[in-house]
């Protein structure tokens, strides 16, 4: 029995055993190999079409940079916040704010370059979408390097392994950057001068779109064409005093050929980002004005309130509300405490807040006529006086506003006639670039324009600065997850947003 | 010969398939009383063996003189030495319970508990439903050595964070395994939002258990949950419901109840000085009132209410909501938002104080609990079944849950070899209105803390519902009207609806052709279908009111095969189990919903402004595992364990293996000697193992995404900025932990120790990179968090007396220390952000312990006389310039509980105490309170009356440094003023408290009504009736904690997101209330 009874176990053993391992091979082969099926995602897409990938990047260029109201517009001495005070103390390394637009640049450009590499074999078929992408990427680096001057620029999007694993980018000059992007705006300019594409766009060409039809289209791009080139031609004078002859040969080469290179003439050609005006897309300033019940969270700052005053400028009525006494009223920047009652001071104007299907701008083509101006002024053969083209550009910026041409003509008969100064043309393009409060904050790095600027009475910092600030800090991923080339690119930086300049910025005085 | 009798011979024949030259032995095993006990092993030396039958008899064989070892769980083993008997009768004597218990170990395999090397700890019954506990998780709070329960607030319905050993996961979702009856179930907590700021809570999965149908819960903490492999690496939650296995023969029928009222329990601590309104206060008046009487300097620079907008020209900084007004209770009068309009002018009324105003909100909340449940039990099958039905009224006006469940277990014992059983649980949960959590224009919480003291709740109460006469629309009546919205309007009108249906259940065959072989095959499964409805009227976040239809359906199939061998082999017994598992589990979500509607109020996709808001959500996930256990025992005294696991999963490509090893020595039974009268038992354990944590799905690919809306009719496409890793692997957990056991006077008082010790490596991180790089994060498998820890647990029957007082007191303690080595030094990441908000991270950091809070803190003096001074501005300011740093630490350093039971004839009373040191807290309520000036802390000491210096009238325990002029620091002398000190001087480490705290649990008073009492009416067999309490009063908590916030409270996430983050939270409640059992 003994014996038997071992067999038994063993054989009983062997039996469960074997039948334990069949059963488990069945079970792996049969259900790892649907495992690769089973783990892709069925709510995501395999590709993009690029004129996809182009309108969500222009639609979030204009949801991130047109929904400053009180950054770059306190810095350019517009807007001012009378409640909830920060006396500056929000100008540190963070992702948020200023970390969320320097993130929104390298996100659009990473996307865009992922198109470019998308349609690179097919590059004949996608030549419209091509050509604005790569004008809106030369877009994205100008924002960068305006902001926070030195920028990853060679070496970025090469975090991928086959790209070769270049997780922490140096930091390019933007002594080096500018002409890089002048250069690459240059090419774009060359090329779309011998013919575009016939690939269609549609509504995906968020600020150009005109239609369906092969003459929408043509003249849809001879306005992104138009965009290239006044951009260069804002580039090239933003660097008039620090690299003259690139400004010079730049801006000679597009007002001595408007016919190879078009530019930016007409308001119905502005660059800018019209909203749907209803959920969840409206204007950003309507969004967190109205939407957001934030409109009594500003005023106009008494820098801007009191020159228009001043100068009378019609442009007051657009930019403005007036306060509950009838009159118009700045507030100042940093005050301790608001207001006691908010309406005592002027609002920002319903044009430019009150409007749910409003814009946001990257060009107004004013602008085109104020640098024209300027560059007039420097000398540059333009093609144009400087008195004809401030007076075009004043004309242009009125009739943006909805100001009546007696009124324009008073205008420039009165405190905005003509004087034959730089500073004439600065101040009225102050005035005119309200909402491209970024551009306006670059004009004052760079001209010292409006003069009567100030940073926050009550700042954080004391007396330490006596400017607005020169730049945005670094976002707080940047000093984390490249902080080597982060800190070197820092070196001179004080607190964050002083310490040192543009490059084109030669202003002194100023700390 | 009855039936049983011959399967039994049956049985013998077969198993002693060749007979010749034996002794046929017949026996009986009783116990100490003569009660026969049945399924009591019998082997012989040569491995032969029977069990005894249900009246304790048994047949044997034996050829030769030898032992017959005869054990049974629970009693003590005896060997019987034979000789030539044919018939004999063994006595087994009952053992100490904890040298003989048996328990439940992971994959439903039975054990002694004495041959186990790891520390498992029971929750019996009993304790979880003692006080009458609503749900499990709460049930579970303080029980159990080293598990942290989370509850996050007072609402109804709200979730709960359960975290065993510390954190040692950077994932959001760290929560342990939950499985029940062998079946794992998801623990999902059910949260919308953002994680960020706030969302509604729809409560932890766990809780669609009733605490009243469960048997027992074991708590695997770490290298037990080995053969869970994969999922184990947070540990495991094992559930056996409530069964008729053990019950006595016959049927039986019970119903338990109780009944409480809740109120609500930790408010604020709040200012009650001075109402609404900007620099009204004495030290302002005297500063900018000149030549006016503080009447007339109130109304014209501190307060005067027109509209609440801020935007009228005659008011006064009505729309302004905070408390930096007039002085309160001194005969001022000024009009406010509920003063009398005559002819249009708003009449001023008395400017007096509400003390009590944001209790006023809240109401008696009240529960009902009541099951029914049927037991039966007869020769072959045993069935327990239960209804249940719970109906909570919340604290916050207008919130509701209801539950109704059932649940049935059934086991058939067909034939000796062939059984089965089957469980199913279904309930359903629903809920008309759960408060919105967090910072959310619709929860009413933090117009709380944005307000104005003087504020009559009554008025609020009266008119939420007032419409224009001339538009029939609603007003908005409320004391503010630029920021918030009257709080009984949005519970009323605003509301976020629940119904969620629940089925998990399992079945299994049970085949067992011989008495030490055994086949189970199982089917279990999880199945939830939830609908989530949020509508929005109208608050300033959505004027144009807003809604979120939510579905869920989520599915878990699991299939296992087990085969268990037990034998008894002379001296040695071995165990030995073999089992494959299949897995495959679903989840689909979808959002319907629109941000602006046409007519307020209705929700609906036609009446929307704009896009639809649609989301589509899959996730589908599937593994296959096979898995072992083998156990050898000697003598009962010493047991080595060894297991493994393979686990195959969809999400991963590789296999991956998962051993462990455990060693288990009872000293007091190699050493008789070593027994007396003060030791009676002692175990030594170890146990050594890894574990580990999966990932989610669809994490080896880059995709493109579409964004949830388009862009004037066209899709927004964009490609993923997570750069993924096709090659990744789980997180694995390498655990080793040594124990002891010890059981001193007779085992009256019963210690168990541990130290653990775990080395969590291969994070699953989503790493944040540099967002230039062409991605803005990748998902890495990397780091290194190592914890160690002590857990101990006591448990002694302090007086005990057959006539007299019994008490009974258990203590549990816990300390968990852990720390980040690594993250990935490769990228020079030394920081990890786990949860966000307002600008505070939750983080790892290398060196630090899991969860440093990272934000603005204090910029102290290097060096100097003043070193170690708070920095203070040329204004007298805190100077915030200093970028941000370690502001505290999430994890407590240790917890502790300690519950005491007394026994006095038919009383019993019972209570429980709970104890954490340490774990900080970042504060929203703190910090916008302190800015809108309604916290205490705003108008102690007279603040508000003068000029006050930093380190001399506020923040005593500091010192604080003002600049020298000569680049040093000196002693801070700068006046300031109150408002500004705290409305605009504040930074992020102000409003860091430690979250120690001391709690008073639950607590209990049970009569049990003696049988001559309920004897006379028919068929009661058991009738008891107590007075219960739970959450019943926070009785300390650190200086630090200003306000008095419950420190358990959150309203960020319901994950480890929301860890040491606080957020307008709901205040907890107390529940006292009247529970009955009786049993026919």
């Amino acid at each position: 029995m003994f014996l038997t009874n071992t067999m038994s176990m063993n054989k009983i053993i062997k039996k469960t055993g074997l039948a334990a391992s069949a059963l488990s091979l069945l079970l792996l082969s049969g259900c790892t190999k649907n495992f690769e099926d089973i783990n892709t995602n069925p709510d995501a897409l395999p590709y993009s079409p690029p004129t996809n990938t182009l309108v969500n990047v222009l639609r979030n260029t204009g949801e991130q940079f047109g929904g400053d109201v009180d950054g770059y517009g306190t810095f350019a001495g517009y807007i001012v916040k009378i409640q909830y005070m920060d006396f500056m103390s929000g100008l540190v390394p963070t992702n948020n704010t200023y970390g969320n637009r320097w993130y929104a640049c390298y996100y659009n450009n990473t996307q865009l370059k992922d198109m470019l590499e998308y349609t690179e074999s097919t590059a004949k078929g996608y030549k419209n979408v091509r050509f604005i992408a790569r004008i809106w990427q030369n877009y994205m680096w100008s924002y960068l390097t305006d902001g926070w001057r030195n920028v990853p620029f060679t070496e970025t999007f090469q975090g991928t392994e086959e790209q070769g694993g270049v997780l922490r980018a140096k930091y390019d000059k933007q002594e080096d950057i500018y002409p890089a992007i002048l250069k690459s705006l240059k090419e774009i300019a060359d090329e779309m001068a011998v013919g575009y594409g016939d690939d269609a766009l549609g509504k995906a060409d968020a600020i150009y779109y005109m239609g369906d039809d092969q003459e929408s289209l043509t003249a849809e791009m001879l306005k992104w064409r138009k965009f290239c080139n006044s951009l260069r031609l804002r580039l090239a004078l933003r660097i008039s005093g620090v690299a003259s002859d690139l400004a010079k040969s730049t801006i000679e080469e597009i007002a001595g050929n408007k016919g190879k290179y078009p530019v930016l003439e007409e308001n119905s050609e502005n660059c800018a980002l019209t909203y749907p005006g209803a959920p969840p897309y409206y204007e950003p300033w309507y969004n967190s004005g109205m939407i957001g019940n934030r409109r009594n969270n500003w005023a106009l700052s008494d820098i801007f309130i009191d020159h228009l005053i001043d100068t009378k400028d019609p442009r007051i009525a657009a930019v403005a509300l007036k306060a509950n006494d009838g009159e118009y009223r700045g507030y100042p920047n940093g005050a301790k405490q608001g207001p006691s009652s908010l309406t005592s001071v002027s609002w920002i104007g319903d044009r430019y807040i009150a409007n749910a299907a409003g814009a946001t701008p990257f060009f107004k083509s004013c602008e085109t006529y104020y640098i024209l101006a300027e560059a007039a002024m420097l000398g540059y053969n333009v093609g144009i006086s400087a008195k004809t083209a401030y007076e075009k550009a004043v004309n242009l910026s009125m009739a943006d506003n909805g100001i009546s041409s007696e009124a324009t003509n008073a205008y420039l008969e009165g405190a905005g006639k003509w004087n034959n100064t730089k500073e004439r043309i600065w101040w009225d393009m102050w005035v005119a670039l309200f909402k491209e409060n970024f551009e306006a904050w670059s004009l004052y790095r760079r001209t010292g324009v409006p003069t009567t600027n100030y940073p926050s009475l009550n700042s954080i910092f004391g007396k330490k600065h006596n400017d607005q600030p020169w730049r945005l800090p670094y976002p707080n991923n940047e000093y984390l997850y490249n902080k080597a080339n982060t800190n070197e690119a820092a070196t001179k930086v004080v607190d964050n947003v002083w310490g040192e300049q543009m490059w084109w910025d030669k202003r002194t005085g100023k700390f | 010969m009855n039936r049983k009798s011959i399967a039994m011979l049956a049985a013998t024949i077969l198993v002693s398939s060749a007979v010749y030259a034996q002794t046929v032995l017949k026996g009986k095993v009783v116990d100490q009383d003569g009660k026969p006990i049945p399924g009591v092993t019998i082997t012989l030396r040569d491995g032969t063996g029977t069990q005894t039958g249900q009246n304790g008899e048994f047949t044997i064989n034996y050829k030769q003189a030898g032992t017959l070892s005869v054990s049974a769980i629970g009693y003590g083993r005896k060997e019987v030495n034979l000789t030539n008997q044919t018939s004999i009768q063994v006595t087994l004597q009952s053992d100490e319970r904890s040298l003989d218990e048996v328990i439940v170990t992971a994959m439903g395999i039975t054990r002694d508990k004495k041959s186990l090397g790891y520390a498992i700890q029971e929750v019996k019954a009993k304790d979880l439903t003692d006080a009458g506990q609503l749900n499990v998780t709460s049930s579970l709070s303080g029980k159990v050595a080293g598990v942290q329960v989370n509850q996050f607030g007072g609402a109804v319905g709200s979730s709960a964070r359960i975290s065993l050993r510390g954190n040692s996961s950077l994932q959001a979702d760290q929560q342990p395994l939950i499985v029940v009856d062998g079946v794992p179930i998801t623990n999902n907590t059910q949260r919308s939002g953002d994680n960020t700021y706030g969302g509604v809570d729809y409560g932890s999965g766990l809780n669609d258990i009733n605490p009243e149908d469960i048997e027992d819960i074991r708590i695997l903490k770490g290298g037990s949950a080995a053969l869970y492999g994969m999922r184990a690496g947070r540990g495991v939650i094992e559930i056996t419901t409530k069964s008729g296995k053990k019950a006595k023969n016959g049927v039986s029928l019970a119903y338990d109840g109780n009944f409480s009222v809740d109120q609500v329990a930790t408010l604020p601590k709040f200012q009650n000085l001075y109402g609404q309104g900007s620099r009204g206060d004495e030290y302002h008046y005297n500063l900018n009132g000149k030549g006016l009487t503080y009447q007339q300097y109130a109304e014209q620079n501190s307060f005067n209410y027109v509209d609440g907008t801020g935007e009228s020209d005659d008011g006064v900084n009505d729309g302004f909501d905070e408390s930096w007004g007039p002085r309160l209770d001194i005969g001022l009068n000024l009009r406010q938002f509920d003063s009398p309009v005559v002819n249009g002018v708003r009449q001023a009324t008395p400017w007096v104080s509400h003390k009590n105003n944001v209790r006023d909100f809240f109401q008696l909340g009240h529960s009902q609990n009541h099951n029914l449940s049927l037991l039966s039990k007869g020769e072959k099958s045993s069935t327990r079944a239960a209804l249940s039905y719970r109906n909570q009224i919340g604290t916050v006006p207008n919130t509701d849950q209801t539950r109704y469940s059932m649940q049935l277990n059934n086991f058939y014992q067909l034939s000796d070899k062939i059984s089965y059983d089957v469980m199913a649980n279904y309930s359903r949960t629903q809920s008309d209105n759960l408060i919105m959590q967090g910072y959310d224009g619709a929860n009413p919480i933090n117009g709380f803390i944005w307000f104005g003291r003087q504020v009559n709740m009554q008025s609020l109460k009266d008119n939420w519902d007032q419409r224009d006469p001339e538009t029939g629309n609603y007003t908005y009546y409320n004391w503010n009207s630029s920021y918030h919205v009257n709080p009984y309007f949005t519970m009323n009108k605003t509301t976020n609806s629940l119904n969620r249906n629940r089925v998990f259940g399992k079945s299994s065959l049970y085949y067992k052709p011989y008495e030490f072989l055994k086949f189970e095959g199982r089917v279990g499964l999880d199945y939830y279908n939830a609908k989530m409805f949020q509508s929005n009227y109208f608050n300033y976040d959505n004027p144009n009111g807003s809604f979120r239809d939510l579905k869920t359906n989520n599915t878990e199939l699991n299939l296992d095969f087990i085969a268990t061998f037990n034998k008894q082999f002379g001296d040695f017994n071995l165990l030995a189990s073999a089992g494959a598992n299949y897995r495959d589990a679903q989840n689909e979500n979808s959002t319907v919903g629109a941000d602006a509607l046409t007519v307020p109020g209705v929700y609906t996709i036609s009446n929307r402004v704009g896009d639809a808001v649609n989301l589509m959500d899959h996730s589908h996930i599937r593994s296959n595992s096979i898995y072992g256990l083998a156990s050898i025992g000697w003598k009962d005294q010493i047991y080595v364990d060894v297991t493994a696991r393979n686990d195959w999963s969809s999400t991963i490509t590789k296999s991956f293996f998962y051993p462990s090893f455990n060693l288990s020595w009872l000293p007091t039974t190699t050493f008789e000697a070593l027994k007396g009268d003060v030791l009676s038992f002692w175990k030594l354990r170890f146990n050594l193992a890894e574990i580990g944590n999966a990932t989610s799905a669809y994490r080896n690919k880059r995709y493109y995404y579409a964004q949830n809306s388009s862009f004037n009719g066209v899709a927004q496409i964009y490609k993923s900025m997570t750069y993924p890793n096709p090659n990744l692997e789980p997180e694995s957990i390498r655990t080793w932990e040594v124990g002891t056991e010890i059981g001193l006077f007779k085992d009256r008082l019963h210690a168990d120790f541990t130290y653990y010790h775990k080395n969590a490596k291969k994070q699953i991180l989503p790493v944040t990179t540099s967002n230039v790089v062409g991605f803005s994060s990748m998902v890495l498998n990397a780091g290194n968090i190592e914890s160690k820890g002590v857990e101990i647990q006591l448990r002694g029957d302090i007086l005990k007396s057959e006539t007299g007082v019994n008490w009974t007191a258990s203590f549990n303690f816990a300390k968990d220390k852990n720390k980040i080595l690594e993250l990935y030094p490769q990228l020079n990441l030394d920081t990890y952000q786990i949860g966000w908000t307002w600008g505070i991270a939750n983080m790892a950091k290398v060196g630090e312990s899991w969860g440093a809070l990272v934000g603005p803190g204090y910029n102290r003096v290097e060096d100097g006389p003043m070193k170690g001074a708070i920095k203070v501005t040329d204004e007298g300011f805190v100077d915030n310039t200093k970028s941000t740093q370690v502001i505290g630490h999430v994890t407590p350093n240790y917890m502790m509980s300690l519950r005491n039971e007394f026994k006095y004839k038919d009383f019993t009373v019972g209570f429980m105490l709970d104890f954490r040191k340490g774990g900080d807290v970042w504060s929203q309520t703190m910090s916008h309170a302190y800015g809108a000036g309604i916290a205490a802390i705003t108008a102690e000491n007279g603040v508000r009356e003068r000029a006050i210096v930093a380190g001399k009238d506020v923040m005593k325990n500091e010192r604080f440094a003002m600049p020298d002029g000569k680049g040093g620091w000196v002693e801070n002398t700068i006046a300031v003023n109150t408002q500004d000190w705290y409305e605009s001087g504040g930074i992020a480490e102000m409003y860091v408290f430690d979250g120690s705290f001391l709690k008073l649990r639950e607590g209990y008073i049970t009569y049990t009504i003696p049988q001559h009492v309920y004897g006379k009416i028919k068929g009661v067999k058991r009738a008891n009736v107590s007075l219960i309490g739970s959450n019943l009063a926070l009785l300390w908590v650190d200086k630090s904690n200003t306000m008095r916030i419950d420190p358990e409270t959150s309203g960020v996430s319901s994950d480890s997101r929301g860890v040491g983050f606080e957020q307008a939270s709901v205040p907890s409640s107390r529940s006292i209330g009247l529970k009955l059992g009786i049993t026919f």
